[in-house]
């Protein structure tokens, strides 16, 4: 298992940019690859919504549903040791949380792609583990 | 349904360190991270239940009907957010460990969630499976540690409060610092009034020297005096224990001044009994000496022709009769006097002694008599009732040199037991007060005993007679006196219920004291035996003389004679007075019986003699009272056995 841990981060280690820190993700769930499948799942299937929520929060400049689909969305990608999206999703919480709004609809484009590659990048490593 | 409650059971190895399930309750609405927490508690090692619950109001209701060990909660739900979801489910399970599972790193909730009863703050992304089981673990632990604290304080802070005896925890300078109502009570102050302040602001000198032994000796157990504000005074029985926390002691207080009391009466009480045997043993020794002494003078006097030596006679049987006044007062007070209970209302009594009273008192002294009618009737001899009214009169005109007011009163008094000097039961109280110079406690401690006086020409008698009349009438004496705040006497009697007023005293005749015909003298002194012998051979009658009731018998069965009266002292050795007239009931049924003793009827009465059907007559007698007597019984019917 550590064997692959290793070759599995090294391979993560050759993009550009760490989007999550799958080391640590791996030790998180104490090696559990067939909770973190289910986990990854989960997250795909879930985050749209939840990525819809802040969206909609922006849209309608609603400070205080910002705060919240923001923080929500702040816990589940700690989950996922992403470190950047969670700045992101925190920052965008901050904005809720003072109702300074402006600069919001672009953190949020920007989330939105973090929070593709980070889920392509979760995808890429569970199926990786099971090809393994 | 918006939440799903999952219910897992995540544990296939029993754990033998783990007898009891736990049970968790996941309160995240995100079912991401919700997947995220059941996943992680996937352990082998641990045995727990995990339900969830993705709003508060499912929550809520899942508490209502569930006990669970530990809630895994995430702040930030649908309808709730932060600190007050955190209330809610505290408030919901006081019991259970909340462990906070939060999205955000927010020191000041944590603190302010911790402060009020969570176990641990843990931030989503920080912990992994053993650290997230670890914190269940550790939280359920310390919840258990505190409940059983909670529950021990709990039954601690019943006892301190619900005790009757004070408990107060003190400081090293013996500052209170916590105190139960007990204490409060016992100290006669709120319990706000005795924290906080010194105890020895409530406490008498001898708190000291206890609370130096206490710190230096290590003394666990001393008393000491209370004084309250009111001007009461408790003692105090004090158990300590040093050091229950750093500087601080704890003082359990049991007030005993009830029981100190009981014990000092009862103490009294025993003394009095015993110096009354010792005065009632001499008196009784002396007169006999004196039988002896008036026995011969009076022989003196009726024999010889010689003026002078009759004359001088005369003026040893006034010092004999003196003396024996003086006796019978000393066994008056050792109980072992000769009384004639009657049947009295206390009212005439005291009516009776008023105007002796007030000629005793003179002029400058104010005379207050309140009896009044319908009093109940008690048994007692009313000269000696009469005697201790005048005693007491007397002692309350000394106390009064400056004048004053005497009050006598006697009214019906109706005792419930308890604190009450007196059992239970109807009584006739008779209290004279005076407004003298009072009693300090020392007096009062002594006055009862024979010879004790504070008066310089005093015989130390008065009260000891008193002391002795009412306690032979079955009644109790108390005293109230302070220096210069005059005195009290309360003198409690029983009233007589169903009882008859004892025939009176037979009428004496001394017209005819001669006589003849044969008369049994039993009696192992030796003087009074003669000296009696000689009188009564000198009335002319045949006097048999025996040294014990053995002796008596055998005189008896072997004479010929009628034996006409059989006189014999109580006490005596080899066979007494009881055997030997149980004998002459049964040989001689028609002789009469004169008991002589120096003793009352208790005596007679502890030697199974009936004084009904028997004649008694206390030593010292008086040579003609004797005449009088076996002439009085010659000629009267045989009313014994």
């Amino acid at each position: 298992m550590a064997t692959n841990t290793q070759s599995l981060s090294l391979d993560l280690k050759s993009s550009e940019r760490e989007v999550f820190d799958p080391v640590s993700l791996l030790e998180r769930v104490s090696g559990d690859r067939e909770l973190l499948r289910e986990l990854v799942e989960l997250f795909a299937q879930e985050c749209p919504a939840m990525l819809s929520d802040i969206e909609s929060a922006v849209k309608q400049g609603s400070s205080s549903s910002l705060q919240q689909a923001s923080h929500k969305m702040k816990g589940s990608v700690l989950q996922f040791s992403a470190a950047t999206a969670a700045t992101m999703a925190g920052a965008l919480e901050e904005m809720g949380k003072t109702g300074a709004l402006s600069g919001s609809a672009q953190e949020y484009l920007r989330l939105r792609a973090e929070i593709a590659s980070l889920v392509e990048g979760l995808k890429l490593m569970v199926s990786e583990d099971s090809a393994q | 349904m918006q939440f799903d409650v999952q219910t897992q059971q995540v544990a296939p190895t029993p754990s033998t360190h783990q007898p009891k399930m736990m049970q968790v309750l996941l309160v995240e609405d995100n079912p991401v991270d919700a997947r995220f927490v059941t996943g992680l508690l996937k352990s082998p090692a641990e045995e727990l239940r995990c339900r969830q619950a993705t709003r508060l109001a499912e929550a809520l209701l899942l508490l209502e009907t569930t006990r669970f060990d530990v809630v895994l909660l995430d702040l930030n739900l649908g309808d709730s957010t932060g600190f007050e979801t955190f209330e809610a489910i505290h408030h919901a399970a006081p019991s259970a460990a909340i462990l906070v599972l939060s999205g955000s790193d927010d020191e000041e909730l944590a603190v302010r969630t911790v402060r009020d009863g969570a176990q641990d703050y843990l931030v989503k992304g920080s912990f992994d499976r053993r650290l997230l089981l670890r914190s269940i673990r550790y939280a359920y632990e310390r919840n258990r540690t505190e409940e059983a604290l909670r529950h021990s304080e709990g039954t601690v802070r019943a006892i301190f409060e619900s005790s009757l005896d004070g408990i107060i925890i003190v400081n090293e300078r013996g500052v209170c610092l916590e105190a139960n109502s007990a204490a409060a009570t016992l100290f006669g102050v709120s319990r706000q009034d005795l924290g906080g302040n010194n105890i020895r602001k409530f406490t008498e000198a001898d708190f000291d020297k206890e609370w130096t032994q206490f710190r230096t000796m290590g003394s666990e157990r001393g008393q000491f005096w209370v004084h309250r504000e009111d001007g009461s005074r408790r003692l105090v029985d004090c158990c300590f224990s040093a050091g229950i926390l750093p500087g601080q002691h704890l003082c359990v207080l049991r007030d005993i001044t009830e029981q100190h009391s009981l014990e000092e009466q009862l103490r009294q009480s025993q003394k009095m009994e015993a110096v009354g045997r010792l005065a009632g043993g001499v008196a009784h020794d002396f007169n006999n000496i004196l039988g002896i002494i008036s026995g011969y003078a009076e022989l003196m006097q009726l024999n010889s022709k010689d003026e002078t030596l009759i004359d001088r006679a005369g003026k040893i049987l006034s010092a004999t009769q003196k003396a024996s006044a003086l006796a019978k007062r000393l066994l008056a007070f050792g109980r072992k006097q000769f009384l004639s209970p009657q049947l009295l209302d206390l009212t005439v009594v005291v009516r009776e002694a008023e105007s002796m009273v007030r000629c005793m008192m003179g002029a400058s002294t104010r005379c207050v008599v309140q009896a009044g009618e319908g009093l109940g009737l008690v048994k007692t001899d009313q000269g000696q009732l009469e005697q201790v009214i005048l005693n007491l009169a007397a002692n309350a005109r000394d106390a009064m040199p400056n004048g004053g007011t005497l009050t006598i009163r006697v009214e019906n008094f109706k005792s419930s037991g308890g604190p009450l000097p007196v059992p239970a039961g109807e009584y006739v109280l008779l209290s004279v007060n005076d407004t003298g110079v009072g009693m300090d406690a020392e007096t009062r401690s002594r006055m009862f005993e024979p010879f004790f006086t504070t008066k310089k020409t005093g015989s130390g008698l008065g009260l000891a007679t008193v002391y002795g009349v009412v306690t032979q009438s079955g009644g109790t004496i108390t005293v109230q006196s302070a220096p210069n705040e005059g005195s009290t006497f309360n003198i409690y009697l029983p009233v007589a219920v169903g009882d008859q007023a004892p025939a009176g005293p037979a009428v004496q005749d001394f017209s005819a004291l001669q006589g003849h015909g044969t008369i049994l003298l039993v009696d192992d002194d030796d003087g009074p035996r003669e000296a009696v012998g000689g009188y009564l051979e000198g009335c002319g009658y045949t006097v048999l003389k025996a040294r014990d009731g053995k002796e008596g018998i055998e005189l008896s069965d072997s004479c010929n004679e009628k034996i006409e009266v059989v006189i014999s002292d109580l006490v005596m050795p080899k066979v007494n007075g009881g055997g030997l007239l149980d004998h002459m009931g049964k040989t001689r049924p028609e002789s009469r019986i004169l008991i002589i003793s120096g003793h009352a009827d208790d005596a007679a009465v502890g030697h199974g003699i009936h004084l009904e059907t028997t004649s008694f007559l206390q030593k010292p007698f008086k040579y003609q009272t004797l005449g009088a007597k076996i002439r009085g019984l010659i000629n009267r019917p045989v009313t014994h056995h």
